[in-house]
């Protein structure tokens, strides 16, 4: 079975199912006596066990094994589940993730390290006592069933019709790997004896393998029971087999009770539910789709959309009516088509966010902090390209945070504040963008210290520091090589990577933006496009050019008076709702050979971009309009370009250059 | 386009095709191997603060392809676009431009052999971008050397304007 198709499959999988323990571990630790959360790490581990078993990796079934041992002596009682264990099962999930990697990167487990893990295991994986029916309702006999009346009716016709009823119960053995190939080997040659009227679990649950290791038929035949047990006991890997006669009178009473069980069950799930709102998510339908496959369909969207714009020019030139109305509706189509596409682009922030919880329980112990992660949001939906690139930018920060931000507990306690710590990641959409905050209530960023920071380092004048805004001063720390932690950890504190971090989102088409209070913490902003390669934006001309502004950086459209423009540090600026803001004239910044005329009412149409929290406003020439575009890069060549993010064809063919506002503003 | 150096064919000699153009009256070429097509002129978009050798970007069937001027790269003045005017679209690893040239004659096959590497013969301007030159009849022919051009205008490896 070694085979690439199937080993795809297997780390997929794996690594869904590792996120999965992960998450509910770190739910364990909270609560340590959730049956329903056990239970979920229990699934995880053994269909991990299963799958890794199938593919021949020896040391992730050996681990998968230990983990889902543990687990069922804490299921069975016979093991408390301590902190000690907690951290045992999270040092199994790190080296089953650092096995999987192996194989991700190789094709075949490299590591061989694990005998420690192995004898620490063995403490707490001891096999539980032999128990016959682990996992069963005690109950044996036919009151196990749910039984409705449609099977009653069926069960009572056959034995008026002198057919035997019998029940049949079957144990597997625990070391059994592929217990649902067992079951199928099991239900075949019952079936051979007769009809299978009723199964517990369900044969769907049991082809899923969502039972534990026995499970029960009621079985319409006309054979006799000892025929049918020798037959089961001769396939292999079975523990037992029990085999009774059923009772008619006890029938009539079965199906009252299922009837009263399930109005029980109903309540109790009602409970459940409650108890685990928000713990445990069922998997929603779905299925795996190749990401390149999805890009190749955006493209043609793309495609369509290009020339709908087409169509809609021609159609302004020889005015029809039926044209007019087709063409429109073309138009509702295409956009409809291109949301389909993008919702189906669209992934929850959950993705990344799940790494979280363990990254801050891990770091802050290193430190010797205490810190609550609070995450909202995490439902969120934003493009799966952005998902890849954005966990690494928020890791950081959460870094920051937990190294920087947060105080030790005796600090904060002097401070006057609680001596946990909180960080608080929020998620939400915001228009056409997705914005991530990450809160800290710790220190806060010492804005005199950066600002003498960056004297020192000649990067401005003490005049200049005296000038800058709030805003400015703390974009200083996204410089290259700007730290102004006194010590270097091995967390953070090198001055890389707040720069990688701004780089990094702003090549997403985002923005960063700070709100830091000395002592009472910070607070990053990150606003993220929806998507990456359909925007709405204003198309304008500038000088005998026509460039495309994205509509998502744009405030407001105004005409400004010449004589509202003034000179500030010989830098032209306007007064825009009571705050001076940058004035800047697009065809100087753009070289344009042909300038802008000057225009004789007096009057300039400026554009209002802001970039975060920074505004500027940028002169353009007439307005052609708001079109939906397809960004399209400009290539590898001209990658060195900062001032146009990329390009869009228009409906006759004719490039623009989409400018990039977070390099002009 | 006849060759000059009939030599006998050769089996340790393999052949090379090279699409030949001219600039400003003298032939050049290009290995056949890294273009992709020949083009027609195009609409040309400026890009603001791009090397002046760019001379813009064009919509070559939905994908947009940054151009370089050649007679502006080998050094010659700017004389405006013929109706012979021709882009050759060179793909080059993950770099894909066109190259504008006078006009486009035809496709050379050439034993290996008579590729000479010596450069006496050309100008400053010319050993930066010529790899190779190939004896004709009246001229010589000078192959481009893409990777170099690239390099050379800073599209290579530029890390930011």
């Amino acid at each position: 079975m070694n085979n690439a198709q199937y080993l795809e499959l297997f780390i997929e999988e794996s690594r869904d199912h590792l996120q999965n323990i992960n998450k509910n571990l770190l739910l364990l630790e909270q609560y340590p006596d959730e049956p329903e959360v056990i239970n979920e790490v229990f699934r995880s581990a053994h269909t991990i066990k299963g799958i890794a078993g199938s593919m021949e990796f020896n040391a992730t079934t050996r681990i998968a094994h230990s983990v889902e041992n543990i687990l069922d002596n804490v299921r069975s009682g016979n093991l408390k589940l301590t902190p000690e264990i907690i951290d045992v099962l999270f040092e199994c999930l790190d080296y089953l993730e650092s096995l999987l990697q192996d194989i991700i990167n190789y094709g075949e487990e490299r590591r061989n390290d694990h005998s420690a893990l192995v004898s620490k295991l063995e403490t707490y994986a001891f096999s539980a006592p032999a128990d016959d029916n682990s996992g069963l309702p005690d109950k044996t006999g036919i009151e196990q069933f749910a039984i409705d009346q449609y099977q009653e009716h069926i069960i009572r016709e056959a034995i008026r019709n002198g057919f035997n009823v019998y029940y049949i119960q079957v144990s597997l053995q625990e070391t059994c790997l592929m217990k649902a190939a067992r079951a199928y080997i099991v239900f075949k040659t019952i079936e051979e004896y007769g009809e299978i009227i009723l199964s517990q679990p369900s044969v769907q649950d049991i082809e899923e393998e969502k039972f534990d290791f026995s499970f029960s038929v009621i079985i319409v035949t006309k054979s006799e029971k000892e025929n049918i047990e020798n037959d089961i006991k001769r396939i292999s890997e079975i523990k037992s087999v029990h085999i009774g006669d059923f009772d008619e009178n006890e029938l009539q009473k079965t199906v009252l009770e299922h009837h009263k069980k399930q109005e029980t069950e109903k309540n109790a799930v009602k409970e459940q539910k409650n108890l685990n709102e928000g713990m445990i998510r069922t998997p929603a339908k779905s299925i795996r789709v190749d990401i390149e496959k999805l890009d190749s369909l955006m493209n043609l969207v793309s495609e369509l959309i290009i020339i709908k714009n087409r169509i809609q020019d021609i159609r302004y030139n020889e005015s029809n009516e039926g044209l007019d109305e087709s063409v429109e509706y073309l138009g509702r189509v295409t956009n409809n088509l291109h949301d389909a596409v993008m919702k189906v682009r669209m992934v929850p922030l959950q993705m990344v966010f799940d790494r979280f919880p363990r990254i801050v329980r891990d770091l802050s112990r290193n430190a010797g902090k205490e810190i609550r992660l609070n995450i909202t949001g995490a439902e969120t939906e934003i493009d799966r390209t952005i998902i890849d690139e954005i966990g690494d930018p928020l890791i950081h920060l959460i870094r920051n945070a937990i190294d920087h931000g947060i105080e030790l507990p005796h600090e904060r306690s002097q401070a006057g504040k609680p001596g946990t710590g909180s960080i608080e990641l929020k998620a939400y959409h915001d228009g056409d963008s997705v914005v991530i905050e990450i809160i800290d209530d710790g220190r806060g960023i010492d804005v005199e210290k950066i600002l003498s920071h960056a004297v020192e380092l000649n990067m401005i004048t003490p005049e200049e520091a005296d000038n800058l805004s709030l805003q400015e001063a703390f974009q200083f720390i996204f410089e290259p090589g700007f730290s102004t932690a006194e010590k270097v950890t091995d967390i953070s504190g090198r001055g890389v990577g707040m720069d990688v971090v701004k780089t990094k989102i702003e090549s997403l088409g985002g923005t960063v933006d700070i709100v830091s209070q000395k002592g009472s913490g910070t607070r990053f902003i990150i606003r993220l496009p929806l998507s990456l390669s359909i925007i709405q934006a204003l198309l304008t001309n500038i000088g005998e050019e026509i460039y495309a502004v994205p509509i998502s950086a744009i405030k407001e459209i105004m005409d400004i008076p010449y004589s509202d423009i003034k000179m500030l540090h010989n830098k032209e600026v306007v007064d825009y709702r009571g705050m001076l803001i940058p004035f800047i004239r697009l065809d100087k910044l753009l070289e344009c050979p042909v300038g802008q005329p000057e225009v004789t009412n007096g009057y300039v149409t400026a554009v209002i971009a802001s970039k975060g929290e920074r505004l500027a406003a940028l002169s353009v020439g007439n307005l052609v309009g708001q079109y939906e575009i397809v960004i399209k890069t400009l290539g590898k060549a001209l990658s060195g370009i900062k001032i146009v993010s990329g390009a869009t064809i228009l409906g006759d063919g004719q490039i623009a250059l989409i400018l990039d506002i977070n390099h002009i503003i | 386009m006849e060759r000059v150096t009939q030599k006998p064919y050769n089996e340790s000699s393999e052949n090379q095709q090279f699409v030949v153009f001219d600039i400003d009256g003298k032939i050049y070429g290009i290995n056949i191997l890294l273009t992709e097509s020949i083009e027609r002129m195009h609409r040309i978009t400026r890009v603001p603060k791009s090397p002046s050798e760019i001379t813009g970007v064009i919509n070559l069937r939905g994908d947009i392809v940054p151009l370089l001027c050649m007679r502006k790269i080998l050094g010659y003045k700017d004389k405006g676009y013929t109706d012979l005017t021709r882009i050759i679209i060179v793909q080059f690893e993950e770099y894909r431009i066109g190259l504008i040239v006078d006009q486009v004659h035809d496709v050379l096959t050439v034993p290996s052999d008579d590729i000479q590497l010596s450069m006496d013969e050309l100008t400053e301007k010319e050993k930066v971008y010529i790899s190779g030159i190939i004896n004709m009849n009246e001229q010589p022919l000078m192959l481009i050397d893409i990777p170099k051009t690239l390099e050379k205008i800073n599209i290579i490896d530029k890390q930011g304007v």
